[in-house]
């Protein structure tokens, strides 16, 4: 320490002597020295380490200082200049294998922007309400009607809307909603269907729906009042204006004359609830004063909450569970909870009020994207190391050059961000491409409601931007790194003997992954594809071949079957409530006229030759309904089976009571054998009762058309429909194409796997051809040897395969028990009716990507078995 | 024209190293300014002006012995070289021109 207080200070030294100028440098540190060895005597130390720290500093001046040379520049231009020029060389000299790079690359980059844009989207669902944060849904967890499910309802009691609003200080506000209708408004000679529900006036507090026109205190306050959205206005009004317009309405049960009061803006395209029309809600014929009070009635309203702004909502939810634990009823087993407003659409709620989309479903498609990007990047480093055995002298030329790890290093990553950004050009086109199709079958899953928009914007684009540079970074980084760091004498020596990597095994593990992956992506999709086929060649056991359904609005139908019975196509008609074969139905409850057997069967009604039409298997009695045989019905085996009626002989004339009264008393007319009334992922009860249809229902109405031309018969048949409805679109549709409609949401899963599964065998492709290249490249001497010696190309192809072949089968072992796992148990579990699960199905995706590895293997190792073995062996 | 203008710090260090003859080095003609004028420049202006004046050619430099108490860093000898006193000449003839100009003031003697 004594001997550092005479001399100077030497850090500020090593400091200056490493910005100043090298040749002015020394001159100045010895006047420096000078003068202070002069003011060590005449001031002592510390005065003069301070004149000498004093005098150092006034060397800091752009005269004294080292000019920034080369790269040390401070404006790299033309740094970048050159490795942007030798990396594009480098890039077009290996075109194959810079397009081999990119593609990898944009595949998978074209599934992380889709998950960007959507992701987005999905999150910024319902931005626009200003109270968001302050807003939650009442949500109802209780065991389900039939079965011993837990149901997770949207829905919560009118009763907790009530009692949260007087009881809880912590609510500011509570709206309560109903369910949707479908109605037709009528205005003069205007009819358009509009769908809406009820909603208390407070709906208009808390959710940001402004007004156009109207006043947002009083415009739902009358039990006749009718709020529109501006489009529903347009059309209805094209040349009135709207407000204090009696309209009316039709399909509401008692509410028919309703006046427009307020016209709201046309809910956002990311608007959570979506609707054409609001009521208020003391017109709902459903809401009685008993009503309200039952906490029971927990299936009907959507109750939404405004908290203020430093409510806990636990304790607000313990509130809502103490109300309910004083009421007089037993309502142990009805448990709410709130939901907020961020999390409507992931929260997987049976009678959701708008799209759904689970969360799961959204950390499945993160991590897919994830395992996707990163196989990509995996990819790109072991396409580049394999290749860049052939680079190594390039490389060494350039050390021996004078180039620096750090220059060398930086060109090696601005190729790979070329690379990348190359592959996000080719990106964002493929996304482009694939946009149309990922859009129908996003809003498929939802509603079939255009909710989500996939749309571009600028400040997207710089992100995926940013988003490439990085994964150029993360893939260019490993092999940069690597080869940057070789010693050159190495190199020059003898590059054969170099081992760039020796996680060799670490790498075939995550190769071996990404092939599981495939080949359980493949399984899923020829399941599905499978189940799909299974289910629309389904025998329902009855006919649906060229028969055309009619949907019917009014009480024409009768009138509208005899106009369309003249026409020469339509061989036959018959009129039913609800068309077979589809989701859901009515069922109800038959009791035997002695009360000793009960049983639900499923139901509809139909129109007298309904059977023929649809070639029913007639079993005993007589299966045509006459117009008198009002209190006759016509029932399946299943039914006689569920009521104890031994045989069908003895059956027909038998009375059944129906209903929960009890009091209809019918007799069976007729038996038909078993068939499928509903599509194969919906349970309903299998025994069926078929009614006689009265005049004037509205239904659908079957049509078995023979013609060549079918698009000129259904023009024809609208227009006849047009004599008795023209508010009601024209919708005919082909029996089997409504069957094939059951089955979309399969297809659309069929599709999107599909989808997976190619990105991932691509992906998984490229990988196996880096590694390829890579063994192949470190392995020319041993291979030219080998040739020399006397080996084909077939001996060698079979040589190198055997190590894949062995990774595909480990894949296939893992691989197998999870699709199957996941096919049963997420894909088709909803199935009552599944195809067998047989070597077709299991080996499949283990043959497909058997072939296209054992290709992708061939082309490189005959890319080196053709080659001369002189090439390699004669510098030896 | 930019190259030959020597300002007049320069021009001070000009005459210090002209007037130190063969011991002109950097704390030597720190002290002939402290001397002549009062004022101490620091080290970095001085060597700044001495580089500029080098790089303009008024100056030629040499090395020389390095002693103990500079820490075994040699020193740096410099000398006015002939641009360098012309410039000089050039400078204080550009002076006397122009203030005889100016009435009233006795330059004369000076």
């Amino acid at each position: 320490m004594k001997s550092s207080k005479t001399t100077p200070p030497l850090l500020l030294d090593w400091f200056i002597s490493g910005i100043c100028k090298h040749e002015v440098f020394e001159i100045v540190q010895g006047d420096l020295y000078e003068l202070y060895e002069r003011n060590l005597k005449k001031h002592g130390a510390l005065k003069a380490r301070l004149l000498y720290i004093r005098d150092a500093l006034t060397i800091l001046r752009p005269t004294l200082l080292k000019q920034l040379e080369g790269n040390y520049q401070l404006n790299p231009y033309g740094m970048f200049k050159n490795h942007f020029k030798t990396s594009c060389r480098n890039l077009k000299r290996n075109p194959l294998f810079t397009i081999i790079n990119a593609v990898g690359l944009a595949i998978s980059m074209s599934v992380g922007i889709m998950i960007i844009v959507f992701l987005s989207e999905l999150y910024s669902v319902d931005d626009f309400h200003e109270q968001k944060d302050q807003i939650y849904r009442v949500t109802t967890t209780q065991p389900g009607l039939m079965g011993d499910q837990i149901d997770h309802l949207a829905t919560a009691s009118y009763f907790v809307a009530d009692q949260a609003k007087s009881e809880i200080p912590e609510v500011e506000k509570v709206a309560v909603m109903s369910w949707r209708f479908k109605a037709d408004v009528t205005f003069s000679d205007k009819r358009v269907a509009l769908s809406g529900f009820y909603a208390t006036p407070s709906f208009l507090d808390i959710l940001s729906y402004p007004l156009q026109i109207g006043h947002p205190q009083s415009a739902l306050d009358q039990p006749e009042s009718v709020l529109l959205t501006a489009s529903a206005a347009n059309k209805l009004f094209p040349d009135t204006d709207p407000i204090g317009q009696w309209v009316d309405l039709a399909g509401l049960g008692n509410f028919n004359k309703g006046l427009v009061t307020g016209i709201l803006k046309d809910p956002p395209a990311n608007s959570y609830l979506d609707f054409d029309i609001v009521l208020p809600m003391q017109s709902n014929p459903m809401i009685s004063t008993q009503f309200r009070s039952n906490p029971n009635n927990t299936f009907e309203n959507y109750v939404y909450l405004l908290l203020n702004d430093h409510a806990d909502v636990e304790e607000v939810a313990t509130k809502i569970a103490a109300l309910l634990a004083e009421h007089p009823y037993d309502m142990s087993r009805v448990k709410h909870t709130l939901e907020p407003m961020g999390s409507f659409i992931t929260g997987a709620k049976m009678n959701a009020n708008g799209p759904t989309f689970s969360s799961r479903n959204v950390d499945m498609m993160v991590g897919l994207t994830l395992i996707v990007l990163l196989s990509a990047c995996f990819n790109y480093t072991n396409l580049s190391l394999g290749r860049s055995l052939r680079r190594l002298k390039e490389i060494s030329i350039r050390k021996v050059n004078g180039a620096t790890r750090s220059q060398l290093f930086t060109q090696l990553i601005v190729e790979a961000i070329l690379v990348s950004l190359l592959a996000l050009i080719l990106g964002i086109a493929l996304f482009l491409i694939a946009r149309p199709l990922l859009l129908s079958q996003v809003n498929d899953l939802l509603q079939d409601r255009s909710f989500f928009l996939l749309n571009l914007s600028w400040i997207k684009i710089s992100y995926f931007t940013l988003f490439a540079l990085i994964i150029g970074l993360i893939a260019g980084f490993f092999p940069s790194w690597i080869l940057s760091r070789l010693k050159t004498s190495l190199l020059l020596n003898d590059a054969g003997k170099i081992k760039l990597l020796p996680g060799m095994s670490a790498r075939k593990v995550l190769i071996t992954f990404q092939f599981s992956l495939s080949i359980g992506l493949i399984m899923c999709a020829v399941m599905v594809y499978q189940q799909y086929k299974f289910a629309i060649h389904y025998d329902l056991g009855f006919q649906t071949e060229n028969i055309v359904n009619v949907n019917i609005h009014g009480d024409y139908m009768e009138l509208l079957e005899q106009d369309y019975k003249s026409l020469p196509q339509v061989l036959s008609t018959a009129r039913s409530q609800a068309v077979l074969g589809l989701r859901g139905g009515q069922f109800g409850n038959a009791i035997s006229e002695d009360f000793q057997d009960t049983t639900m069967y499923s139901c509809n009604y139909v129109g007298g030759n309904y059977f023929d039409l649809h070639e029913f298997t007639p079993v005993e009695g007589s299966v045509f309904f006459k117009t008198d045989s009002a209190n006759s019905i016509i029932v399946n085996q299943s039914f006689l089976k569920a009521l104890n009626l031994d045989t069908a002989e003895n059956a027909i004339g038998t009375k059944v009571r129906l209903r929960d009264d009890q009091q209809t008393i019918v007799s069976i007319q007729g038996v038909v054998s078993d068939f499928m009334g509903v599509s194969l992922d919906f349970q309903m009860p299998a025994p069926f009762v078929f009614f006689p249809m009265a005049s004037g229902q509205k239904g659908t109405l079957g049509l078995k058309i023979a013609t060549d031309d079918l698009l000129a018969t259904m023009t024809l048949l609208e227009k006849y429909y047009q004599k008795y409805d023209l508010v009601h679109p024209f919708n005919a549709q082909l029996y089997d194409d409504q069957l094939a409609s059951n089955y979309q949401q399969l297809q659309s899963s069929y599709t999107l796997i599909s989808l997976l599964a190619f990105l991932a065998i691509s992906i998984s492709t490229l990988g196996l051809i880096g590694i390829a290249i890579y063994t192949l490249e470190s392995r020319l001497k041993e291979i030219s040897i080998r040739k020399v010696l006397g080996a084909n190309t077939q001996s060698l192809i079979l040589l190198l395969s055997k190590g894949f072949l062995i990774m595909i089968s480990l894949a296939t072992i893992l691989a197998v028990p999870v699709a199957l796992h996941v096919v049963d148990e997420m894909l088709l579990q909803s199935f009552f009716h599944r195809i067998d699960i047989g070597l077709l199905e299991i080996s499949s995706g283990f043959v497909i990507v058997l072939l296209i590895a054992a290709l992708a293997v061939c082309t490189q190792v005959r890319r080196v078995s053709v080659q001369k073995p002189s090439e390699f062996l004669r510098d030896e | 024209m930019k190259d030959t203008n020597l300002g007049a710090f320069e021009e001070l260090v000009l005459l210090a190293v002209g007037s130190l003859g063969d011991n002109a080095y950097g704390v030597t003609i720190k002290d002939a300014l402290v001397e002549q004028t009062g004022r101490a420049p620091s080290i970095g202006s001085l060597h700044s002006a001495l580089y500029r004046l080098e790089g303009k050619g008024y100056l030629t430099s040499e090395d020389g012995g390095a002693t103990n108490e500079r820490g075994g860093r040699r020193k740096r000898y410099f000398q006015l070289s002939s641009s360098g006193k012309k410039a000089l000449e050039a400078a204080h003839e550009l002076r006397t021109a122009f203030s005889s100009k100016i009435p009233g003031l006795n330059l004369k003697n000076s």
